[in-house]
């Protein structure tokens, strides 16, 4: 059963549409992350042109993680006031990304652009958290020999880094004090890059979260959603607006899976240990980076390719 | 237009005999298509008599309007491929199709290459452009389903038909069917039909939403998935007791 998709101006089946926001969802509400890292690509491997996939990826995670968000909201797991830092951030960087994507569009390099960013993006980000995971799953069995549950160690020196930036702020519900500053330069780059490839930038922001202002990976995790579907809100609005590459239909087929996925996946996260799930979400990330670094290197088979027009099919 | 056909005609490899120019006429199943959110592609069925003097038919289906399409040309550096260069195409049809009951008469790329023009925007032109170009736009379009060739049987009584496969790419525009009436090599009858393709229902709302009101469209997106989520989560929330 197909469906015609008005902006994309492709048939897909819609079964497969739902099936993989389903299942990116799950992901979504297990780790925290908008699940664009993965969509994205997804969308682009079953024949979605570039531009549309990344714009309508930023839809549906304002679904996903408006479900995700709300489930963590109950577990009391969304810290408001850092949200609102680096929200504040994401959307000054979210509004220079969609500026940029209609430069790189019209320069005919967006896809290649959007597929190095990834390379880059995933590869780092997965190896670091992969190897800090590991790191600290060895540092707590060691701490509590014989614990199946051994308490989460926050990462070495995350309480005093910017202990001296300006714009001092107190979290009191995760017992730290912190300067506004970092967080929202990171809401920056990270808005910058949900516009660019489609992500919420969970992946990015929530392992500076943990390690580098040293928040629980719970509360990071449910703070980060709460700012994803506000950043991702704006930028949905600005690719309609500026590059006209949003597709509806597309992004109610994906978050028609992802929002059900979202919420069995925030479930199953209260079940895994923090380590535990980082170790698991960097591998996810590390098997994408690899096929789109594969697909990077790969000899086209048309030297030829289309820039798409603004406006869509 | 008249122009355009006999440049077609001698394209077709065939010498039109003005003296004895027939009329072969020629119809299409539907006559209107419309692209609805159940669109998947659609059969085009095409039908008509040969001339009692004519030997083989030529059928060419194309789009009425030449919409100009900006590609680039991606070139090695080092391991990896980037574009380099960038050209406006011009004069190329969204969609042509051709069905042939002789293989002899007809030839995808000398059809096209002559209506082929372009400018080049960006990069440093080489002599190879051209032909690179032409090969890999022909190759875009054909992957499509736009570009496409056919071959079709006469029957007895003289009668032919086609289905021409449309492809889910295809645009909305005004196209053009037309009938050449071969003997030998000589264009002997022609006639020509035309049938639409449009945005219809949901498809055609959405789309003039998002280009003429692109800012409600955009809020409008958004608030259905915000919607959406929360819906979904308090559904979720109240069955597992929260």
């Amino acid at each position: 059963m197909t469906i015609f998709l008005p902006i994309a101006g492709i048939s897909v089946n819609i079964f497969l549409l739902i099936g993989i926001g389903g299942v990116v969802g799950f992901l979504s509400g297990l780790f925290g992350v908008g699940g664009g890292f993965l969509l994205t690509p997804l969308m682009m491997m079953i024949g979605i042109p570039p531009a549309v996939a990344a714009a309508s990826d930023s839809n549906q995670i304002v679904a996903a993680a408006a479900s995700g968000a709300a489930a963590h909201w109950r577990m009391g797991n969304v810290n408001i006031r850092m949200g609102l830092i680096i929200l504040a951030g994401g959307l000054v960087g979210s509004t220079v990304g969609v500026q940029a994507v209609k430069v790189l569009r019209e320069l005919g390099n967006f896809d290649f652009v959007i597929r190095v960013a990834y390379v880059v993006l995933l590869g780092s980000v997965g190896t670091f958290m992969l190897i800090e995971s590991i790191r600290t799953m060895r540092k707590s069995r060691a701490a509590v020999p014989g614990s199946s549950e051994p308490p989460e160690i926050p990462p070495h020196g995350a309480e005093t880094r910017f202990s001296k930036w300006p714009l001092q702020v107190n979290f009191p519900k995760m017992h730290m004090r912190t300067s506004a500053l970092f967080p929202f330069i990171v809401g920056i780059a990270v808005g910058f890059l949900a516009a660019i490839m489609g992500v919420g930038g969970g992946v990015i922001m929530i392992p500076v979260m943990i390690y580098v202002i040293g928040m629980p990976t719970v509360m990071a995790i449910g703070t980060d959603l709460f700012q994803i579907v506000l950043t991702t809100a704006n930028v949905t609005i600005q690719q309609a607006v500026a590059n006209r590459t949003v597709d509806v239909m597309l992004a109610v087929l994906l978050f028609s899976g992802s929002v059900v996925g979202a919420q069995i996946g925030a479930r199953v996260s209260k079940n895994i240990r923090g380590e535990k799930l980082r170790v698991y979400l960097s591998i996810i990330i590390l098997v994408v980076m690899v096929k789109i670094l594969f697909d990077l290197l790969a000899v086209p088979d048309n030297v030829i390719a289309l820039v798409p027009a603004i406006g869509g099919h | 237009m008249q122009l355009a056909m006999i440049l077609m005609s001698f394209l077709l490899m065939g010498e039109i005999d003005s003296t004895s120019s027939l009329l072969c006429p020629v119809g299409a199943d539907p006559e209107i298509i419309d692209l609805n959110l159940s669109y998947s592609g659609a059969e085009l069925l095409v039908f008509g008599y040969l001339p009692d003097t004519a030997d083989d038919i030529t059928l060419i289906l194309e789009s009425e309007h030449a919409v100009p399409f900006d590609v680039v040309r991606k070139e090695s550096v080092g391991p990896i491929w980037l574009a380099r260069k960038k050209f406006r195409v011009n004069g190329l049809p969204n969609l042509f199709q051709v069905a042939y009951s002789n293989s002899e008469n007809v030839s995808l790329n000398n059809l096209i290459a002559p209506l082929m023009q372009y400018e080049q925007l960006s990069g440093k032109s080489t002599d190879d452009d051209k032909s690179v170009l032409f090969a890999g736009v022909l190759q875009l379009k054909s992957e499509q389903g736009l570009y496409q060739t056919g071959s079709l049987n006469l029957r007895d009584n003289r009668l032919f038909s086609y289905s021409f496969k449309l492809p889910d790419a295809i645009k909305p525009d005004r196209y053009r069917i037309r009938a050449h009436a071969f003997a030998d090599t000589l264009i002997i009858g022609q006639g020509s039909t035309f049938i639409d393709i449009r945005k219809t229902g949901l498809v055609a709302w959405l789309s003039d939403m998002a280009t003429e009101r692109s800012l409600l469209y955009g809020s409008l997106s958004v608030l259905l998935a915000f919607i959406t989520g929360l819906t979904v989560s308090a559904v979720f929330g109240r069955n597992s007791g929260h």
